[in-house]
């Protein structure tokens, strides 16, 4: 196991020369690994190189009545999505989006605002089960996984005219920038990425759905 | 002190301290390279490489974890194997460190995302025992017969 007995180390030279074997076998297995992710269907490996996407951040509306104090009960059937006296109700205050041809980074105080006015899609880019263990209510399921490399599926998704708030996790989660960025080549417009995500949204003690996507949601 | 220098250049212990090291390798390689995207999202949060090679650094790093872990358990070049842990936790030592006293409050990352445990003054002390097992690891194994 740790070297038959009897048996020494080799000269020192030998271990620098074995060390930087070792080394170079792991960066090739790990580049192999992420060649293979990228022929298998779905294509699933890294970008070799990262780029850095830094979005365009969308201004915060005055703290008028945001915070965590401002808090409403939850929509109490989600084809309120669509209702226009709602809508009407909640509409001012609500910041303008610019359309820029790219998605746009916005916080959870923007999301909350649109969220309470029915005024944007939101959309949850994060795996099925994740979406099915906690949501925010009403938010459509596109798993980037899914939806992200499937062109019909962005195709078909309609946002009825409204802005687009797309979310995952929070923290390092890129799911939603990715997702985000596949919907805008799709040519949706007034894309926003949610960036403190499911994470800042249950902290802050938001309402909260559980259980699969509503039917006719989507 | 010698005392103990000498203890832990026996030959039995620096044997245990490869088995110990090498599993600890596997452990956490094995933990990662099953997703890349997961530990590329987690080498972001230290903030210390280039974003461009955050991805090369997620890809890579588990398998060189791996192959290192292999070669301690295995007893093939060990300590080429134990040569390399040591550099690594090192690497992995100041990571830790220079997150922890810019007030990065993060998984550490280390296993993946099987482990929860966030960065901090155990996780840095953590790190700093397992240094000083890889560098017995790394203690020279005299052959006990020439020529053997």
């Amino acid at each position: 196991m740790g070297g038959f007995p009897g048996e020494g180390d080799t000269r020192s030279s030998d271990t620098l020369r074995g060390a930087v074997a070792i080394v170079l076998t792991g960066v090739v297995l790990g580049l192999l690994q992420n060649a293979l992710a990228h022929r298998s269907r779905p294509p699933s490996g890294l970008a070799w190189i990262k780029k850095e996407v830094a979005l365009p951040q969308l201004e915060a509306p005055a703290p008028a009545d945001g915070g965590p104090g401002a808090e409403q009960p939850p929509p109490s059937g989600y084809g309120e999505m669509s209702d226009p006296l709602g809508l009407r109700e909640a509409d001012a205050g609500l910041p303008d989006i610019p359309d820029l041809g790219r998605p746009i980074q916005a916080q959870l105080s923007v999301v909350k605002k649109f969220f309470d006015a029915r005024a944007a899609v939101i959309v949850d880019a994060r795996p099925r089960d994740e979406y099915e263990a906690g949501h925010i209510p009403g938010a459509l399921c596109l798993p980037y996984e899914e939806a992200g490399f499937d062109p019909e599926a962005l195709e078909r998704f309609d946002p009825g005219g409204k802005p687009v708030i797309v979310y995952c996790g929070g923290g390092a989660c890129e799911l939603s920038t990715n997702l985000a960025l596949r919907l805008v080549e799709a040519g949706k417009k007034r894309v926003l990425v949610f960036m403190g995500g499911w994470t800042s949204w249950e902290a802050a003690g938001y309402p909260v759905e559980r259980g699969p996507e509503a039917a006719g949601q989507s | 002190m010698s005392r103990l220098a000498a203890i832990l250049r026996q030959p039995p212990v620096v044997r245990a301290a490869r088995l110990v090291i090498g599993a600890v390798f596997l452990a956490a390689a094995l933990a990662k390279v099953g997703d890349p995207a997961a530990f590329a999202g987690q080498v972001h949060n230290y903030r210390l490489a280039p974003v461009w090679s955050e991805h090369l650094l997620a890809m890579t790093l588990p398998w060189v974890e791996l192959v290192a872990g292999l070669s301690l358990v295995l007893g093939v070049r060990g300590r080429a194997g134990a040569a390399v842990t040591v550099a690594l936790m090192a690497l992995f030592t100041v990571a830790v460190a220079q997150a922890w006293l810019r007030g990065l409050d993060f998984e550490c990352g280390c296993f993946g995302t099987a482990d929860a445990s966030r960065i901090g003054a155990k996780k840095l002390a953590e790190n700093l025992a397992l240094l000083a097992v890889a560098a017995v690891a790394a203690v020279r194994l005299r052959p006990e017969r020439s020529g053997g």
